[in-house]
């Protein structure tokens, strides 16, 4: 059946006034598997969370078999066939695997939950679709793969005919992955219509029957899959936001500040999340970090930044072991963090402007009196500080909740460069801000790099780590696929293919990242 | 010493000292049952001792001017879920901290039920002025006729045998029901629970009701069976030891029935403190630190079992 | 025609911007103005209610709840006599709840900390002025501090639930006390006293005729203390911090494990104070034989102040002011004392009730941006004018 699921003209702008989907049209076939690529950010779960009613569109349509729906909840989407397997699962790790899929539709006997029943009917659904798994199974005992499998029948049962699928195999074994494909196929020959979304192109190649391409909110078009190469779809998905270019001299590195040597890690479910990652950064140069999010990038910023527990290897500041340095510790080393998450790790936010800024330094005896705090010396700085970062307040007692997104990460930034600086890591320093508050802490990390710092990037944004690295690597499932010396001759495309895992460099030309 | 380890046998081989035990842990046990399905749903009842209080008030006084002290028993009852609701009011619908709703719900209990004894009875501290009930104890037939067993397990008041077939409804409630299903996975995920339909709030709703229930029975009991009067501060805190048995029995009705006999029979031990002649305080002391150690052997074991997740599957 | 360059206009409307957002700061606590009047009102209402509809002689009744601390100096006494327990065990929970820790160990603080005290007083230094009674207060200060710290630390090393455990200390420190009571310290002559404290011990009365003693002076130095540690101090600071967001203040290099447990040895340290003062400021011989409640009031004074020392004099001041209301009605009116626990149980749901007049909220919040944005608009114009004409 042709345009089984039609999504048309869809506009999404949200309360914080970001525009999430920008006019995207998007169709699928009853009984396709049809992939949705896009960047981080580029508003892909925006778009399904439209399909599956937590997010209702600002404009335009949805059409399933021919008829407009008005999908104002989940229960909504559920009713009218659609089913969601999120990244993270939402099960009840103490039930059994039939009592989650029953949750919400129980048989009854009488007041009684009708266990039988409910293993019967979960086991006669793992029958029908050749899903291999016993009803009786405790959620917490089961393995990553099959918790994905009980959501899928999850969704089944409850009669979805679209099933949508977020990056499902970002948490998979190849094993496990391999497995799930052939499940989808059994699917999609059965009449289902999968939405799958994901960023490793190869699987988009194997299993997929179409692809649709979303890059910065608006759709760059359906393709049959067939009749593209990876290095297309890549082409079509990877691209720098609104040109922002911060003018900056060439970087004159010195002495090495921070170096990772053969940096192994796992994560709380035993998945390696970084395997043997080394490299070095300098003072006074950038250091970008390129990489579609979950490739590792988050535990080796949190081995970096005090965060990190176990693994193996070695990470050390200007030639000082930090491994066993408590966090105190490493910001005495010089060590500042810009988190990824600011509203999570970076303020307190019912603190004011002054006491957030004043987080790090509350310890230094320039704002200690004798015993209590020195409240001029704080009142001056932080004074300062909210004028030279431009932070658009209306006090410095002003609770940092009230602030917008880019004024929210000026305070953290702000905070973080006045103090005593070595090594600058930033996490997606400019995520989700506005494009003023973006040009000036780019324009801050530069003037830090042009200091004598060091400066660890890691950004999504691929304008912004092409822009402002003096030297790059792309990450790709845990390791460092590619290191450019050079940053002013990459293009897009090229970074494309090695963060999408289609091309890796030679283990000599990626050794260069680090310099004894 | 030989003396006291003579006393200690004789209370041992005393069946007077079993039925004590049997008796003074029902109250206990009805409102650790309360506290366990509010935990199970993910509400921490902390305002059982206040629940408890008021129902024990309403107990009394319906039951005085109704001459029945079954029409007591059923306002008793109706009291607790009433203040459940108001729990679950403040903390689900006016997103109010649920340990501070409680604080607040004892204290409001404590004062009301002291500010209405004297409107009601003209009488400071008790009510014994007024005609109130008991409710009636049962005499089992047959049971009553076996020696030692008998004297131990038959002649309880009828809310004592209540609480302890209480623990099998609980449990049953929990484990066999599509409302067991539900709370258990609201207290767990609630994600998990919303994103198939069940209304989170709902169910929590429910689940501080029949809290408030076990309460009224657990508030009945205090003036209704194991005194024939309410006075003032009747339960003395046995809504918090009900939150430590709770928490030391992780929430499940069997663990939660353990752990309140646990405090019953160090309770009923304190009774007879003074045949052993060691000091009756110190006997009391038992039941709360052995629940402190408890707890501490609890998460101890808890946290073990997480290290061992962490690291077999590393 | 002239008109503004969009370099200057952006800059103009920044200064609008900046100018109109200090106005809208004050929204929230307008609501917050008006949720605390609602929840006062309410309290209030039931009280009033409860006593209208209960009470002999309404009129009389009413009168003394609401006006009792003025009609007499006996009365007036009795209201700074209420205060100082609170001031402590206020202080206390300020401390231990803005470092976000639900330790609810006080009443075992507070009873064994007066024990402690009177012990001092009748055995260790009965007879030095000055010295007695600082010792008494000290010793009840460390005893204080180590059953909340024992809490503490149990959920520091093995995360036992700090709030169950804490309630388990309470009555273990009251059995505990009452062992020593009547096994060590009774006096034959009386039931349930101990033997006299020394008189150099006790606390010295201000006033002839009146309870008030020298305590409401310690207890105004902590109360003070209390608000330069957590405001003033880097120490208070990172116990903030911790208690907002400890992920934050771990990531700030805070020790957020050693902070915790510190605002609890702190928070008990003032609780035991508050026992040994209220003992030696009122009692000739250790006398509880039950936990005395303040550890509660602690709680409710705490929510009142907003968690801030700076408002716990007006809290108490509140509190006290309608207890000895409460107090003189209950002897003169008949009207049961317990009233005011209803009163103050009611106030606290309602102040804490971020949710209650939620749609008011969102009205004021509207009526706020419309008028704003009238007033942008004016602004706007006017400058547009202003730039026409030059």
């Amino acid at each position: 059946m042709k345009d089984f699921l039609v999504m048309e003209n869809i506009t999404k702008v949200y309360d914080n006034g970001v525009m999430a989907n920008d006019n995207v049209c998007f169709s699928a076939e009853k009984g396709e598997i049809h992939a949705i690529c896009g960047e981080n950010g580029a508003g892909k779960s925006t778009l399904m969370k439209l399909l599956f009613g937590v997010e209702q569109p600002n404009q335009g349509r949805i059409i399933i078999r021919g008829e407009e729906v008005k999908l104002t909840s989940p229960l909504k989407a559920i009713e009218m066939g659609i089913g969601m397997v999120y990244q993270h699962f939402v099960l009840v790790p103490s039930l059994t695997i039939a009592e989650n899929v029953m949750l919400g539709i129980e048989p009854k006997k009488g007041i009684l939950f009708d266990k039988d029943k409910a293993v019967e009917l979960t086991r006669a659904i793992c029958e029908k679709y050749n899903f291999d798994i016993d009803p009786l199974a405790k959620i917490e005992d089961i393995s990553v793969g099959v918790k994905q499998k009980v959501e899928i029948i999850k969704a089944l049962i409850r009669g979805a005919e679209i099933l949508i699928l977020d990056e499902p195999t970002a948490v998979l074994t190849p094993q496990e992955t391999k497995e799930l494909f052939e499940q989808l196929k059994l699917l999609r020959e059965a009449g289902h219509t999968i939405i799958f979304i994901s960023h490793k192109l190869n699987e988009v190649k194997y299993l997929c029957d179409r692809v649709t391409i979303i890059r910065h909110g608006r759709t760059m078009g359906t393709h049959n899959v067939a009749d593209v190469t990876e290095a297309d779809i890549s082409r079509l998905m990877v691209g720098a936001d609104v040109e922002l270019t911060i003018s900056k001299t060439e970087a004159k590195p010195k002495d090495a500040v921070l170096r990772v040597k053969n940096l192994v890690t796992y994560n709380e479910l035993g998945k390696k999340t970084l395997n043997g990652v080394s490299f070095t950064v300098r003072e006074g140069e950038i250091l970008g970090i390129a990489g579609v999010e979950g490739n590792g990038q988050r535990a080796l910023i949190n081995m970096i930044t005090g965060f990190g527990e176990g693994g193996s290897g070695e990470v050390s500041i200007n030639g000082k072991d930090i491994r066993s340095l408590n966090i105190k510790q490493l910001r005495q080393e010089g060590l500042v963090h810009v988190p990824e998450d600011r509203n999570v790790m970076g303020v307190a936010k019912n603190m004011s402007i002054r006491e957030n800024l004043i987080a790090d330094k509350i310890n230094l005896p320039k704002y200690n009196k004798k015993l209590t705090l020195n409240d001029d010396a704080i009142d001056e700085d932080t004074q300062q500080w909210i004028k030279d970062f431009d932070v658009v307040c209306s006090g410095s007692e002003q609770p940092v909740g009230m602030l917008s997104g880019g004024n929210v990460q000026k305070v953290v930034v702000a905070r973080e460069l006045t103090s005593y600086t070595k090594l600058i890591v930033c996490d997606q320093p400019t995520r989700g801000i506005d494009v003023g508050a973006t040009e000036f802490i780019r324009k801050r990390l530069v003037q830090k790099r042009d200091e004598g710092n060091a400066v660890l990037l890691v950004s999504a944004d691929l304008g912004e780590v092409m822009n402002l690295s003096d030297k790059l690597i792309v990450m790709y499932g845990g390791e460092i696929v590619a290191y450019f010396p050079d940053v002013t001759d990459i293009t897009e495309e090229d970074l494309g293919f090695y963060m999408l895992g289609i091309k890796k460099m030679t283990a000599e030309e990626i050794g260069g990242a680090y310099v004894e | 010493m030989t003396g006291f380890w003579e006393n200690l046998a004789g209370i041992f081989t005393n069946a007077n000292f079993y039925f004590a035990v049997i008796r003074v842990t029902a109250p206990i046990l009805f409102a650790t049952l309360g506290c366990a399905i509010a935990e199970k749903a993910g509400s921490t009842n902390m305002g059982m001792e206040g629940i408890m209080l008021v129902s024990a008030f309403t107990g009394v006084i319906a039951s005085a001017f109704s001459g029945s002290v079954w029409v007591g028993l059923i306002a008793a009852l109706i009291a607790g879920v009433l203040m459940g609701l108001v729990v679950a009011y403040f903390a689900l619908k006016l997103k109010v901290d649920i340990i501070l709703v409680g604080i607040a719900v004892n204290l409001i209990g404590t004062g009301l039920t002291g500010f209405l004894i004297y409107v009601f009875t003209g009488d400071r501290s008790t009510t014994t002025s007024l005609q109130s009930g008991m409710l009636p104890q049962l005499n089992i037939p047959g049971l009553q006729d076996i020696p030692v067993l008998g004297s131990i397990l038959s002649g309880h008041n009828i809310l004592t045998y209540l609480s302890y077939i209480m623990v099998a409804i609980m449990a049953f409630l929990m484990y066999k029901t599509c409302l067991g299903l539900r709370i258990r996975a609201v207290g767990e995920n609630p994600d998990a629970a919303a994103s198939v339909g069940v209304g989170v709030n709902k169910t929590k709703t429910i689940a501080l009701a029949i809290s408030g229930l076990m309460g009224g029975f657990a508030g009945a009991f205090m003036s209704m069976a194991y005194l024939s009067y309410f006075a003032k501060g009747i339960t003395a805190g046995r809504g918090y030891i009900a939150l430590a048995a709770c928490a030391m029995g992780s929430a499940n009705p069997l663990g939660s029935m353990l752990t309140s006999i646990l405090f019953g029979f160090f309770y009923a031990l304190s009774t007879y403190a003074r045949t052993l002649n060691i000091p009756d305080q110190l006997v009391t002391t038992l039941p709360y630190l052995a629940t402190l150690v408890g707890l501490v052997i609890y998460s101890i074991k808890v946290r073990q079992n997480e290290l061992k997740k962490l690291n077999t599957k590393e | 025609m002239l008109t503004l360059s969009k370099a200057e206009k952006t800059k103009n409307t920044k200064t609008i911007r900046q100018m109109l957002d200090y106005n809208s700061l004050s929204v929230k606590s307008k609501h917050n103005l008006l949720r605390t009047a609602a929840a006062i009102g309410i309290g209030l209402s039931v009280a009033l209610v409860l006593i209208l509809l209960t009470a002999k002689n309404p009129g009389q009744a009413v009168k003394y709840f609401l006006a009792a601390p003025f009609m007499s100096k006996a009365y007036f006494s009795h209201l700074i006599e209420v205060i100082i327990p609170l001031l402590f065990t206020g202080s206390a929970v300020c401390i231990m709840f803005s470092a976000n820790q639900f330790n609810l160990g006080l009443e075992g603080s507070f009873y064994l900390g007066g024990l402690i005290a009177a012990v001092s007083g009748i055995y260790l230094v009965t007879d030095v002025p000055f010295i007695s009674p600082l010792v008494g207060i000290l010793l009840g200060g460390i005893v204080g501090a180590i059953i909340t710290m024992i809490p503490a630390l149990l959920q520091y090393k093995w995360n036992a639930n700090v709030l169950v455990s804490s309630l388990m200390m309470n009555y273990i420190c009251l059995y505990v006390g009452l062992f020593l009571l009547f096994h060590y310290f009774k006096d034959p002559a009386s039931s349930q006293h101990s033997y006299p404290i020394g008189d150099a011990a006790a606390l010295t009365s201000f006033f002839k005729g009146t309870k008030i003693h020298s305590g409401i002076i310690i207890a105004a130095l902590v109360t003070v203390f209390s608000y330069l540690l957590l405001y003033r101090t880097k120490t208070g600071y990172s116990l903030r911090a911790t208690g907002q967001n400890p992920i934050f203040a771990k990531y700030s290099g805070l020790n957020v494990g050693a902070l915790a447990v510190f605002s609890q040895i702190i928070g008990g340290f003032i609780g035991g104070m508050g026992g040994a003062v209220q003992m030696l400021g009122l009692y000739e011989r250790f006398q509880w034989v039950d936990l005395t409640n303040f550890g509660w009031d602690g709680v409710t004074i705490a929510i009142f102040a907003k968690n801030n020392p700076k408002y716990l004099p007006l809290a108490t001041l509140f509190i006290a002011y309608f207890r000895t209301g409460a107090w003189v009605m209950s002897f003169k009116a008949g009207v049961q004392i317990d009233l005011v626990s209803v009163f103050e149980g009611i106030m606290v749901l309602f102040l804490l009730a971020e949710r209650f007049l939620a749609g008011t909220y969102k009205k004021m919040v509207f009526e706020d941006a419309d008028r704003k944005r009238k007033e942008r608009e004016a602004l706007e114009n006017n400058m547009d004018k202003e730039g026409a004409q030059a």
